[in-house]
Formats: C-alpha cells, sequence, structure tokens
C-alpha cells in the first residue's frame, strides 16, 4: 500500500469518524423540549419542598396558577390573577385565605369571594400528588 | 498493535466469505439500481466475480468533470436524506411545536445548528447543481434520441427538487417562511381552473395554518421521498441502459476510456470531498437565521429569503404577476418537449437556434429572478392578516376579533413564595 492510498484511506477514515462522532453526539438526547401549554399537567414542586403554609406561584403556558399547602394532605390551585385589579394573588397561611396585595379582595381556597368587590370566584384548578410530587391538572376534579 | 490489525482483517475476511456465500448478485444489482456502480453485473458469476467485473467497467474517455454535476446532485439529495432524517428526531410538526422544537434544535442540541443548517444550504446547493447538470445536457444536447425519456425523468426530478424545498420552506414556522408561503400560495390560488383545487389541497384551510403545516410535512418527508426514489432508480437505470451521451467531436472521441475503479471512483470521491467541504463551510460561516414566530394576525416587518426558487416566485409575482408566474413555470415544463420536435443528430448549438433560445430565455430568466427577486424585503402589500379574512387558523379553534394580538405564551417558571429554595 503506498503513500497515496495510505492518505486516502486517512481523510476517509477521517471523516467516517467525524460523521459517526457527530450524528452519535446529535442523537443522544441532551434535553427536552416541553411546551408547558401543551403539557397535560404541570410539575410544581417535590413535597418536601412545598412545605405545609407554603405557596408557589407557576406559569402554565399563559395560565398563572397559585399552588397552595393548606394541610398535610391538602392543597389546591387557583388562577393567581386578581380579576379586581390584575395583580398576582398571595396565600395567607394565618388566615387560610387568599388575598391581593394590590387592593381589598379577599377569597377562601376554593376560589369563592369572601370579602371585596367583586362577586367572580377564582378558576380552580385540579391538584394531583404522584411520587412525591406536587402536580397541576388543567381541570378540578 | 499488529495483532489487532491482523484480527481485523482476518475477521473482515470472514465477513466477506461469509457474504460471498449466502447472497446473490442482486445486493450488486440494488447498489447500480441506485447509482451506485456503474458497470453492469453478471448475474451468473459469484459476488465477488460479479463486483471485480462492474469495478473493472470502462468508461468512455469523454467522460470528464464536467460529467460530475449529476453525481454532485445526487450527493447533496443524499446529504438532504441524511440530515432530515436526522432533524425529524426533533423536530414537531404542529403549529405550536415547530418553532420552538427548531429553536431548541439550533441552541440546545449538540451540533443540531450544523444539521440545520447543512440541510437549509444543501437545500440551495442542490437547485444549482440540478441546474447545471440539467444546462450541461442542454447545451451538449444529450437529451437527443435515444436519452429523451431520461431527459424527461430529469426535469421531472427538478420539479421534485423544488417540490422538496417548497414543502420544506414553511416547516421552520417562522413569519418569513408564512407570509412567502402565503403570498406563492394566494398567487397560485389567482389562476383559472387549477390554481384553486391544488391550493385548497395543498393548503387544507382558509389560510396557511397547522392543517398546510401538517400537509406541507406529510408531503416532504413521506409522499416526495418515496416519488424520488422511484424516479431517481429509472433515472440511472436509464443512464446504464443507453450510456453517456457520445463525444461531441473527434477530439473527445480520441480520449483514451478510464476505468470505473478507481480512476472513475477517486474522480468522485475528489469531488464529493469538496462539495462535502464547501457546503459545511457555508453552513457553518453563513447560517440560516430564524425569524420571529409566525403570527396569522400580523404580517412580518422584513421578509428574508433564503431559497434561491423562492426569490425566482417572489421576483416572478411581484413584478409579473400570477400570469407570469405560471408562464414561468410553463415555460420550464416546455423543456420536456424539446427532444420531440428536435431530434436531428446535429448537437453544436450555433445551428439549433430556437432550441438554444428556449434553453438561455429559461436558464438566463432564472438567474435574473433569482437576483430581482432577492430585493424583495417586504410582505406583499395585499397581505392580510388573518382576522381580517375571518378564517380560523386552526380547524375548530375561532379567532379572537380583529385587533387582538395573542400573547405568545411565557417560558414556564417557577416561583418561589415562601422562602423555601
Amino acid at each position: 500500500m503506498g503513500f497515496t492510498d495510505l492518505l486516502l484511506l486517512g481523510v476517509a477514515a477521517l471523516m467516517l469518524t467525524a460523521t459517526v462522532i457527530g450524528i452519535g453526539l446529535y442523537s443522544l438526547p441532551t434535553g427536552r423540549l416541553q411546551l408547558a401549554e401543551l403539557q397535560p399537567s404541570l410539575r410544581v414542586a417535590r413535597v418536601p419542598d412545598l412545605p405545609v403554609g407554603g405557596s408557589r406561584v407557576v406559569n402554565w403556558g399563559q395560565r398563572i396558577i397559585l399552588v397552595a399547602r393548606s394541610g398535610e394532605d391538602q392543597y389546591f390551585a387557583l388562577s393567581a390573577i386578581s380579576p379586581v385589579d390584575g395583580c398576582i394573588l398571595q396565600w395567607d397561611s394565618d388566615g387560610l385565605r387568599v388575598v391581593s396585595p394590590c387592593g381589598y379582595v379577599v377569597y377562601d381556597p376554593s376560589g369563592n369571594v369572601v370579602a371585596g368587590l367583586t362577586n367572580e370566584p377564582l378558576h380552580r384548578y385540579g391538584v394531583v400528588v404522584r411520587d412525591q410530587v406536587v402536580y397541576v391538572t388543567g381541570s378540578y376534579q | 498493535m499488529t495483532r489487532p490489525l491482523a484480527w481485523l482483517k482476518e475477521w473482515l475476511a470472514q465477513v466477506w466469505t461469509d457474504l460471498r456465500a449466502s447472497t446473490d448478485t442482486g445486493v450488486l444489482a440494488v447498489a447500480r439500481y441506485f447509482g451506485l456502480l456503474y458497470g453492469p453485473i453478471d448475474g451468473q458469476a459469484r459476488i465477488d466475480e460479479a463486483l471485480r467485473k462492474a469495478l473493472r467497467y470502462r468508461l468512455a474517455g469523454h467522460v470528464t468533470w464536467r460529467h460530475a454535476l449529476g453525481g454532485i446532485t445526487y450527493l447533496l439529495f443524499i446529504v438532504l436524506i441524511v440530515t432530515g432524517v436526522l432533524l425529524s428526531f426533533y423536530y414537531r410538526p404542529s403549529a405550536q411545536e415547530a418553532y420552538p422544537s427548531i429553536q431548541f434544535i439550533v441552541s440546545q442540541v449538540p451540533f443540531g445548528w450544523l444539521i440545520r443548517d447543512l440541510h437549509v444550504w444543501s437545500a440551495s446547493l442542490i437547485v444549482v447543481a440540478a441546474l447545471a447538470h440539467m444546462g450541461r445536457v442542454f447545451f451538449d444536447a444529450a437529451y437527443k434520441p435515444p436519452r429523451e425519456t431520461n431527459w424527461l425523468v430529469g426535469l421531472l426530478l427538478l420539479f421534485l427538487v423544488l417540490a422538496f424545498g417548497s414543502t420544506g420552506y414553511l416547516l421552520p414556522w417562522d413569519q418569513w417562511a408564512y407570509w412567502t408561503v402565503t403570498e406563492v400560495l394566494d398567487a397560485l390560488a389567482g389562476l383559472p381552473l387549477i390554481g384553486g383545487p391544488v391550493v385548497a389541497v395543498l393548503r387544507g384551510d382558509a389560510i396557511v395554518s397547522g392543517a398546510t403545516l401538517s400537509r406541507f410535512f406529510a408531503l416532504h418527508v413521506i409522499v416526495l421521498p418515496w416519488v424520488a426514489l422511484v424516479l431517481l432508480g429509472y433515472h440511472f437505470t436509464l443512464v446504464r441502459k443507453h450510456g453517456i451521451a457520445p463525444p461531441k467531436n473527434e477530439h473527445e472521441a480520441a480520449r483514451p476510456a478510464v476505468s470505473f475503479f478507481p480512476h472513475h471512483l477517486l474522480r468522485s470521491f475528489a469531488v464529493s470531498v469538496v462539495v462535502l467541504g464547501l457546503a459545511v463551510s457555508v453552513a457553518a460561516l453563513f447560517p440560516r437565521a430564524v425569524g420571529d414566530p409566525a403570527n396569522p394576525y400580523e404580517p412580518a416587518g422584513e421578509l428574508v429569503s433564503t431559497w434561491a426558487p423562492v426569490d425566482v416566485s417572489l421576483g416572478l409575482i411581484r413584478y409579473l404577476g400570477a400570469w407570469g408566474f405560471a408562464l414561468f413555470t410553463l415555460l420550464g415544463l416546455s423543456l420536456a418537449f424539446i427532444p420531440l420536435f428536435d431530434r436531428s443528430p446535429e448537437r453544436s448549438l450555433r445551428r439549433r437556434p430556437v432550441v438554444a433560445a428556449l434553453g438561455l430565455t429559461f436558464f438566463v430568466g432564472f438567474v435574473a429572478l433569482w437576483l430581482v427577486g432577492h430585493q424583495v424585503r417586504s410582505v406583499a402589500p395585499s397581505a392580510k392578516p388573518a382576522a381580517e379574512q375571518g378564517a380560523p387558523v386552526e380547524p375548530g379553534i375561532t379567532l379572537p376579533p380583529a385587533g387582538t394580538t395573542p400573547v405568545r405564551p411565557a417560558e414556564p417558571a417557577t416561583q418561589p413564595r415562601d422562602g423555601s429554595p
């Protein structure tokens, strides 16, 4: 085998190796594309990361949701936007109520109006705990 | 070091022995069908002898670098298949997911940007290579009997390449693609008789929507590849059957024949390395940007074309109207009929003035329209946002009233509200 043949084989082998490595790296999944608005449920937090009395505000596509843990096995999820003033609602764990920081409007954990200049309840979402992870689902059951 | 090499050599020899014992020459016939072997396959011989015979085949001496254009087109087609399959690992053909999946490919997946830009650039280069190949055949008069069927098949393959690019152009689902496809389909719909039904089938909806994307994707990855497979196989079969067109003059005829292996194969390899190097280089140096996500409610502020035939189409539609588009397409199609009336053995271009004028009009017109169309940088003034057309973006989903622009969904994020990490 002469020098030219070796050179040719080397070039071919180099091209083949680079292609195989490139395709291999490309094909191995490194991450996942997830579009929140298209998922059947949204992961909120692990149970230990959401203590009793704690809450999270999560984005689910265009929806903004307040998820709170009101008891050891009690969770609720409500639309986090106040229909009165547009502010993000807050969970008051001491008073067991949801309040707006911008104006006087109060809801109970079921989303019903307790006080304030509105009679429009908050949209309610389902909450599921599976394998020690809290998820919000599309509809309340 | 020598032991593993010796083992590898022994193992390869064993594989070859097994292959020889268990396979007939049909394998070689398949390779020949797809243009990878040139010489005839001896069906009576053992596979190794048949391969040796096929490799020893000698090509006419006038087969030179000019004849590599068809091979370059085929190589780019293979590149497009490989990169297309790789892109389909991550691409999601729906109106909601198409744009984010392209962003994911170019920004998150290792070498995703290279695979995607190689696909985009190969799609442009294959048009140039196919036209150059066609031009070579045309001006060499290689379409004359008995090769007229292959000329027709080649022309169909050119239109197939254009169909591949046209259906693939919408898939990024950005503003540039959306409004370009909208404009071209609107122009096509304006043609009498066939325009409306063809566009209705292609669009699948009142406007370009998720339904259109699904149809374009299905055509791009399922229908057209099968058609290409059949046409390519037939194209190669006819090349083998009739051989390369004879030399045009005595000077070419006097050249000594060259063997398929190693001379022709080595020449093909060199051309392949150069073409692949060029494609990878332009893909790395000039990546195709991604526009804003497609928004049927608001025409794109700026239109950026990334494919030569799109420039040609926009040039035709803007400056000559839908009829100009139709007439230029007919001019291209009319080239298929040239072998029907140009049947004399005369191959000199000067003695074929009508044919030469027809061909030159097409090729020069293509280049001129490419340059003119590339100057088009804005959406047609006649383009109407979806809300003004009162059409649903997706079947079954009604549009919000005119004037309201949907907010792009925010990135999913969690915000701790209780001070926990």
